[in-house]
């Protein structure tokens, strides 16, 4: 069984209201969240609230999900790719305690992910939620930290100083130095950030079915990305945007597309690369396939 | 299978005992009480009410408590329990004025009408190490304990006579008042949210800010109008019944910082004020706060902006601890996706640089030859 | 919620029976509806409404407005029965101007010129207003083909009972985006979403 119940059906936690937040404040941030819908990636400001967790952990995003999720709602909570990282079970606990809603490791059976730094290697569909922690929401930060300058630049479209960034970079390095986090612009409009994901899920976001929900809780900033709505990352003619590739696959399910861990095995330098996607790796496992570390689980599979 | 940085349920419910223990200590020594905290730490129960925006000392000794004394823990403890709890009104302003005064000093007059009273303060103590309070058991007993009038006029306001400092009037009663728990921080900030923000922002923080504006970042030239600690009603109105109710006394502690300003071509030079209030005794803070008040003020009365604490966006979103301490703290996450990232572009850069220089290399070689 | 210390004659109309749950579950029907443009989506809570208020537009007001959010009523709505209902449940204030509106409720047949409501600045978009409006119907032939985000290549949406000249200066609005205002047409339980980011076009319908 892929989706575990809980089957302590409508009790949530005492003197708790369902999902923690009040309805007031699920309100402002349901208001919120459409607006940012009806914008595509315009940063909407909202009345962030205090978490039981700390900002920087998630804070958004919980208030994202909290705001959207119904009882009805199969729930996967993922961090660096994985199910059972230690922030990950934190925030999946909350919302058990909290809802009592259904939850899965699977992606293909949740209504409701919550990610921090990756999108899942299975491609979502039409009817699906993908909610983004995000720490820094505005692209523009590092360039220029002042927040009404950088709200000015969002309203001219005065998106100059990231084409220069870039390009010294290319004149600096002869590449692109931005390996997540990488700038993109929606629907041709705002320029956006796609909270720290590395730029191999980048193109993923571009013509999503699914719905995506991006939640900074201490910065106190909500954006989307409707559903098939152009995300282009900013590139030039003469250096397209590419992502990274590496010379192995992974050591588990032999997996050669999927964004991969490194793993150091010892102190002589040897390694290993694991798929970061927990549940795409046990997807392809169980469907028999194998990497060259998988020993035990590939007699098995092979015979 | 090898599973990196993935405890998952066990691991932390582990991690939340061994939490629990040592957040005890000893056991043959007894266990503080939470009233045992609220009476007798009490400076750090106000700092944690003060930054936490509840006033409420039992539930600020018991974040406390639970924090094992970590008064930014505490501070988070408190704001994340105040998020849920239900808004039943909204009180009048507090009438400083009306207090009733445990310390009331200004350093700008010798005396004043109503008096100076020392009152409870570390200030002249000579800081040795009092191996007495090792034993227990002595209850001090102090004499003349001195009382000033429960109605005492803001030494500031004295200097209204002359015209010599501005006039703070207050706003119409209906005028909205901007709150930082319910809306984000926007700019231009009011004086409203501002102070709002000074007044939970972390101590350590404002007093590093406001100590700078004494040493030249910042044209300050700040001498304490006064400062005033002790209790003050709160009251509501009660619309059904046509008048304000009084729920309760709050201890507060209240500064106005004097500073010169030179004035203008339209305006004559006077005083010019900061001001800084926090629930309890906390006078560290509530200087620091009117220093930093102060010095944000610069835009509004044309000063130059030149300093780190007149730079309103740069004080306001750094100054909350709990904002602070998350992100910062947040960096112990696991983030080996993104660092993975880095390290493939890092090889990648350092593969190209490695073969362009082999080749510099070979045309050289070759070019000797 | 605010207490009136003169209750009105009638009582209001009923709201949600499980606030928490009906405006969790409403909501979605709105967040699905605004993330697909022109697609009809059924609010399928049950929900009390005023006479003559589309459920699906009164299950709208009841998960977003509150004390925070003034609304305006179009002619039509201007009633005692929707002004009750409204402060009953929600509390929300009525806006004194349209300009002022966060929220705007209007019937169809009665629509005013759309630039009397804020579409926000260029610095605040998401301050342009939502307007709800209620519509006889959802469905009829194809008068215009909407693009843009949340849709797949194209959707054919017919005019809805609408007067062509909403439609045209509607139309004429993308220009302003990221300014702009948010549509929600209802009809019964059933509403659909016109986001400011829609294109409309009248041409192969």
């Amino acid at each position: 069984m892929s989706v575990q119940q809980n089957y302590r059906t409508g009790a949530t936690l005492a003197g708790y209201n369902f999902a923690f937040l009040d309805e007031q404040t699920k309100r402002m941030l349901r208001r919120a969240i459409l607006k940012a819908v009806a914008i595509p990636g315009y940063q909407v400001p909202f009345g962030s609230r205090e978490m039981p967790l700390p900002y920087g952990w998630g804070t958004g995003g919980m208030q994202v999900t909290a705001a959207v999720i119904g009882s009805k709602d199969v729930l996967k909570v993922i961090d660096q790719g994985a199910d059972d990282t230690t922030n990950a079970v934190s925030i999946r606990r909350f919302f058990v305690r909290m809802t009592n809603v259904a939850t899965t490791e699977k992606t293909r059976a949740a209504t409701l992910i919550q990610t921090r730094h990756r999108v899942p290697e299975i491609p979502l569909s039409e009817g699906q939620i993908l909610v983004y922690q995000v720490p820094i929401p505005e692209p523009l930060r590092w360039l220029e930290p002042r927040e009404t300058e950088t709200r000015k630049m969002h309203a001219l479209s005065e998106y100059g100083v990231m084409h220069v960034k870039l390009y010294e970079d290319i004149a600096q390095h002869g590449h692109i130095s931005t390996a997540y986090d990488y700038p993109v612009v929606v629907n041709g409009r705002y320029l956006m950030r796609c909270s720290p994901i590395p730029k191999f899920d980048t193109p993923k976001l571009n013509m999503n079915p699914a719905l995506q929900l991006f939640g900074a809780g201490r910065e106190k900033r909500i954006y989307a990305v409707p559903p098939y709505t152009e995300v282009k990352p900013l590139d030039f003619e003469d250096h397209p945007f590419e992502v990274e590739r590496w010379p192995e696959s992974c050591a588990l399910c032999g997996a050669g597309d999927s964004f991969l861990d490194e793993v150091i095995l010892d102190d002589k330098g040897s390694r290993m690369f694991v798929c970061s996607d927990t549940d795409y790796c046990g997807e392809r496992r169980e469907a028999g396939h194998t990497g060259r570390m998988s020993a035990p689980y590939k007699a098995e599979a092979a015979e | 299978m090898y599973v990196a940085v993935k405890g998952g349920e066990a691991a932390i419910g582990n991690a939340h005992q061994l939490l629990a223990e040592d957040r005890r200590g000893n056991p043959d020594v007894p266990e503080l009480s939470v009233a045992q905290i609220r009476e007798q730490m009490s400076y750090g129960v106000d700092r944690v009410m003060t930054e936490g925006s509840v006033y409420d000392p039992d539930l600020a000794a018991l974040a406390l408590k639970q924090a094992r004394g970590d008064q930014v823990e505490a501070i988070f403890l408190l704001r994340a329990y105040r998020t849920t709890l239900p808004r039943l009104a909204v009180t009048r302003p507090i009438d400083t004025a009306a207090m009733q005064v445990s310390r009331r000093i200004s350093s700008c007059f010798k005396d004043m009408p109503g008096g100076q009273l020392l009152g409870p303060t570390f200030d002249y103590t000579h800081r040795l190490l009092d191996f007495a309070l090792e034993a227990e058991g002595a209850v001090p007993q102090a004499e003349g304990k001195g009382s000033l009038s429960d109605s005492l006029p803001q030494v500031v306001d004295l200097l209204n006579a002359e015209g010599l400092i501005e006039r703070e009037l207050p706003d119409a009663e209906d005028a909205p008042v901007g709150d930082l728990t319910r809306e984000p921080l926007m700019f231009p900030a009011g004086r409203d949210v501002r102070l709002q923000n000074l007044a939970r922002a972390d101590e350590g923080y404002l007093l590093a800010l406001g100590y700078s504006t004494q040493r030249g970042y910042a044209k300050s030239h700040p001498f304490v109008g006064e400062i005033r600690s002790g209790a003050v009603a709160v009251e509501i109105d009660i619309p059904e019944l046509g008048f304000a109710v009084d729920i309760g006394d709050i201890t507060v502690t209240e500064c106005q910082m004097i500073n010169q300003f030179k004035g203008s071509k339209t305006e004559a030079p006077k005083f010019t004020r900061g001001y800084g209030l926090a629930f309890g005794f906390a006078e560290r803070k509530a200087m620091a706060m009117s220093l930093v008040d102060r010095a944000l003020r610069a835009e509004e009365l044309g000063e130059d902006i030149t300093a780190p604490a007149q730079d309103a966006e740069f004080v306001l979103y750094h100054a909350d601890n709990v904002e602070a301490s998350g992100f910062v703290q947040h960096l112990k996450l696991p983030h080996h996706v993104d660092f993975q990232a880095e390290l493939t572009l890092v090889r990648t850069m350092r593969a190209e640089i490695a073969t362009a220089q082999a080749e510099s290399e070979a045309e050289l070689a070759e070019a000797a030859q | 919620m605010t207490m009136q210390m003169n209750a009105p004659q009638t009582p209001p109309a009923p709201g949600f029976d499980d606030p928490v749950q009906q405006s969790q579950q409403a909501f979605r029907a709105l967040l699905d509806a605004m993330a697909r443009p022109g697609r009809v989506v059924t609010v399928d809570t049950e929900t009390g409404h005023p006479d003559g208020l589309a459920p699906a537009l009164a299950a709208a007001l009841l998960t977003l407005a509150d004390l925070d959010t003034p609304i305006w009523l179009g002619p039509g709505f201007d009633t005692d029965a929707v002004k009750t209902w409204l402060r009953f449940h929600s509390g929300a204030p009525l806006a004194a101007t349209p300009l002022e509106a966060a929220f705007v409720l209007l019937d169809g047949a009665q629509m005013p010129a759309l630039e009397i409501f804020s579409l926000g600045s260029d610095e605040a978009p998401e301050r342009g207003a939502t307007l709800l409006v209620q519509v006889p119907a959802l469905t009829g032939a194809a008068g215009m083909v909407w693009r843009g985000p949340g849709i797949k290549d194209s959707i054919a949406v017919p005019l809805c009972g609408l007067d062509a000249t909403i439609w045209r200066r509607r139309a004429a609005l993308t220009i302003e985006f990221p300014r702009g205002l948010d549509l929600y047409l209802g009809c019964g339980r059933d509403l659909l979403a016109l986001p400011r980011s829609t294109m409309i076009s009248f041409e192969g319908a």
